[in-house]
């Protein structure tokens, strides 16, 4: 299966890439087509690249104390997640898997680092592109901690991947200002 | 500015003596007294600055007073999320008790010397995205330690 170039090219993380950078970057891509509750990683798994969700519906689920587990985002076609490993390797944070049979793009580790280690122009774009959001997502989520502190009401305890459409407003928080928010 | 100056930075000195010249065209040197602000919490920011000299003290708003999350040092870099995003200034920076030489680097700079393909624009923008990312896992690890006590808290209430 062929990686869809067009579909790469409507997505933002690959906004600004010339043909030539987006070919380049389609060398880097592969296809794969998962069954419904198919893992795409584990937690603390090791990163093997960005995911681009081109159909179906993936859920990010972090695992609980208990063994159970919570979906803290659904992310639908168009959206990425993952893609904080190619910045900077680290093992995975949440677990991710296909809510229903789900068709995704990898775009490898391995081939990404290769090309920024030359100095590829169109890798440092998609570096740039990533580290914007990164730079929305820092902003968004030192708020939430900040008015946790603060003692405002949050209206939500997601953990932001990539866009979280949260099933329905949690309404721990207030409860657990009693437990937390000492002055 | 002067092109030896940026020599002693960690970020630069892997270039060539070209390519700190042309980084020397993009930068613009600031000098602050003792204490004077470089930028105010809730600023918009269209730059980052490196540390040529001297101290900067980071603080932040705590409520009616101001209090000090950090001393950056000679060589370090600050404000560059607002250089790549143009968002508002997350916390204060001023000079530190003797003063200090700053290099200004200004979006526009930054884009044009990386659209040129300019390996300094390369370097910072790993620099930058590695710290991003740092702070970012951080707070997410903070964040979701918040959420398990709070999916945790609302299970047992569920089950009392």
């Amino acid at each position: 299966m062929s990686v869809d170039i067009n579909f790469l090219r409507s997505l933002p993380v690959f906004r600004g890439l010339a043909e030539a950078e987006m070919m380049a970057i389609g060398r880097c891509c592969e296809v794969l087509d998962l069954p419904a509750d198919q893992a795409v990683f584990e937690m603390g798994a090791p990163a093997d690249g960005a995911y681009l969700v081109q159909e179906g519906l993936l859920e990010v689920e972090l695992p609980l104390p208990n063994g159970t587990k919570r979906t803290v985002a659904r992310l639908g076609p168009g959206t990425v997640v993952g893609e904080l490993c190619l910045l900077e390797d680290a093992p995975r944070s949440l677990r991710v898997r296909a809510a229903k049979p789900s068709r995704v793009v990898r775009l490898g580790y391995e081939p990404f680092q290769e090309l920024r280690a030359r100095g590829h122009q169109g890798v440092y774009k998609v570096i740039r592109n990533i580290t914007l959001t990164v730079c929305d997502r820092l902003r968004k989520t030192n708020n939430q901690i900040e008015n946790r502190w603060k003692g405002v009401s949050e209206s939500s305890t997601e953990v932001v991947v990539a866009t979280p459409q949260p099933e329905k407003p949690q309404t721990a928080w207030d409860k657990l200002r009693g437990l937390f928010g000492r002055p | 500015m002067d092109a030896v100056a940026l020599a002693n930075l960690p970020l630069f000195q892997n270039l060539d003596a070209r390519e700190r010249q042309v980084l020397a065209t993009v930068l613009t040197e600031r000098r602050l007294a003792p204490g004077e602000v470089v930028f105010d919490e809730g600023d918009k920011g269209f730059s980052c600055f490196f540390i040529l000299a001297g101290k900067v003290d980071v603080e932040g708003d705590a409520g009616a007073s101001r209090r000090r999350l950090a001393t950056l040092e000679t060589g370090e870099i600050f404000g560059e999320v607002a250089l790549l995003d143009h968002g508002r200034r997350s916390a204060t920076c001023k000079a530190g008790p003797s003063g200090c030489l700053l290099a200004e680097l200004r979006s526009p700079e930054f884009d044009m010397v990386f659209n040129a393909g300019n390996a300094f624009a390369f370097k910072l923008l790993d620099m930058i995205a590695t710290q991003v990312v740092r702070n970012l896992r951080s707070a997410s690890a903070q964040l979701r330690e918040l959420a398990v006590e709070d999916a945790m808290l609302a299970m047992e209430q569920e089950e009392g």
